[in-house]
């Protein structure tokens, strides 16, 4: 028994990805009409990439988010003639972001984070019941 | 088993007591059968046998506690239901309990009538 | 101490190595090409058994690794609530247990 708390420590990671995820996904919908980044470009739907954690003894220690990707994407074109961003046909791109998936993506990410919350519930129980030997 | 001096020590004459007896005897493993000789007011040199009572009181605990090691270890294994060990671990709690304190009486008993005087 | 003691000792052990393993599932359960964890707790228990609670050389209780086999939250939960109720009742038998130990040494109140 490596941590005492260990399985308090892995649901806290747990938590803290899901919840980078959240926000990532909160980013995508609120962008999803974003035609010019700072970039150069229309906004690219953004996905975290997880990994997870171990520590000195090789032991599973949770997870993290290594990096953000973002989605190759040629975007969904637009006629849109009068817009300052329209190409010399007229046409405008946009963000390549489904927000029914978004949606989805969203509730399995809470789900994710509800379940290392009852992780880290169970351990609070468990220790209480500890002390009483 | 004569305890004349039980009597005369604990103050009573336990016979009199109204105690579910075959409960005892079984709980504490001790034979307290009413075939024993409670002649209040005679008094003869105290006829303990106090190895065999203490072996005794040890063997009562014994049985209950490998009970419950046998039911922890069939829990363990998913073969045995939690109640069952909870009650088999209170049975070995009581039985102790029970033990040590008939135990303690019994020692009670017996030095105070070692303490007096002829 | 008893075999019994020990075995009990051992198995709370187990257990907790179990909870940190699926632990490490639930926060995992995103991570590509995690590989799910898992710790045979009836295994351990027919082991020690076996031993009387001595296990030569034990390191600890053995973790699994489970290739191949995806990490699903519904099933992760539900080993999650067993295993918690299996640690509660573990630790009370041992509390129980040590109650009585004391009781009999006259170490107790």
């Amino acid at each position: 028994m490596s941590g005492f708390l260990k399985p308090m420590e892995i649901s806290v990671s747990g938590m803290q990805a899901q919840k980078e995820k959240m926000e990532i996904i909160a980013a995508n919908v609120a962008n999803s009409d974003t035609v010019m980044t700072k970039e150069g470009s229309f906004y690219k739907r953004q996905t975290p990439v997880f990994e997870s954690i171990v520590d000195d003894e090789g032991k599973n220690s949770g997870v993290q988010v290594k990096e953000i990707m973002q989605e190759a994407s040629n975007g969904v074109l637009k006629y849109e003639p009068n817009n300052p961003y329209a190409d010399q046909k007229g046409f405008v791109k946009y963000p390549e972001i489904n927000t029914v998936r978004e949606m989805t993506d969203l509730i399995s990410a809470q789900r994710a984070y509800e379940a290392n919350i009852a992780v880290a519930s169970s351990v609070k129980n468990m220790l209480s019941k500890t002390l009483d030997i | 088993m004569k305890i004349d001096g039980i009597n005369a020590g604990m103050g009573m004459d336990i016979s009199k007591l109204d105690l579910p007896m075959d409960g005892l005897d079984q709980a504490s493993g001790l034979d307290l059968s009413p075939g024993m000789s409670v002649a209040s007011g005679s008094f003869n040199a105290p006829d303990i046998d106090m190895e065999g009572l203490i072996k005794d009181a040890v063997k009562a605990v014994d049985a209950p506690q490998q009970e419950l090691t046998g039911k922890i270890n069939n829990f363990l294994q998913g073969k045995e239901e939690l109640h069952n060990v909870m009650i088999a671990a209170e049975q070995a709690r009581f039985s102790i309990n029970f033990t040590v304190k008939v135990r303690d009486k019994i020692i009670d008993a017996y030095n105070t009538v070692m303490k007096m005087q002829v | 101490m008893e075999a019994v003691d020990k075995i009990l000792s051992k198995a709370l052990d187990t257990i907790w190595a179990k909870h940190e393993a699926i632990a490490g599932n639930i926060a995992n359960s995103d991570t590509q090409g995690y590989v799910r964890q898992d710790v045979d707790f009836q295994g351990q228990i027919d082991d020690l058994l076996k031993n009387d609670g001595d296990i030569q050389n034990w390191t600890g209780p053995e973790i699994q690794q489970q290739p191949g086999v995806p990490i699903k939250l519904e099933n992760e939960t539900a080993e999650l609530s067993e295993n918690t109720v299996l640690y509660d009742s573990v630790a009370k038998i041992t509390a129980l247990r040590m109650q009585i130990l004391n009781t009999s040494l006259g170490t107790g109140s």
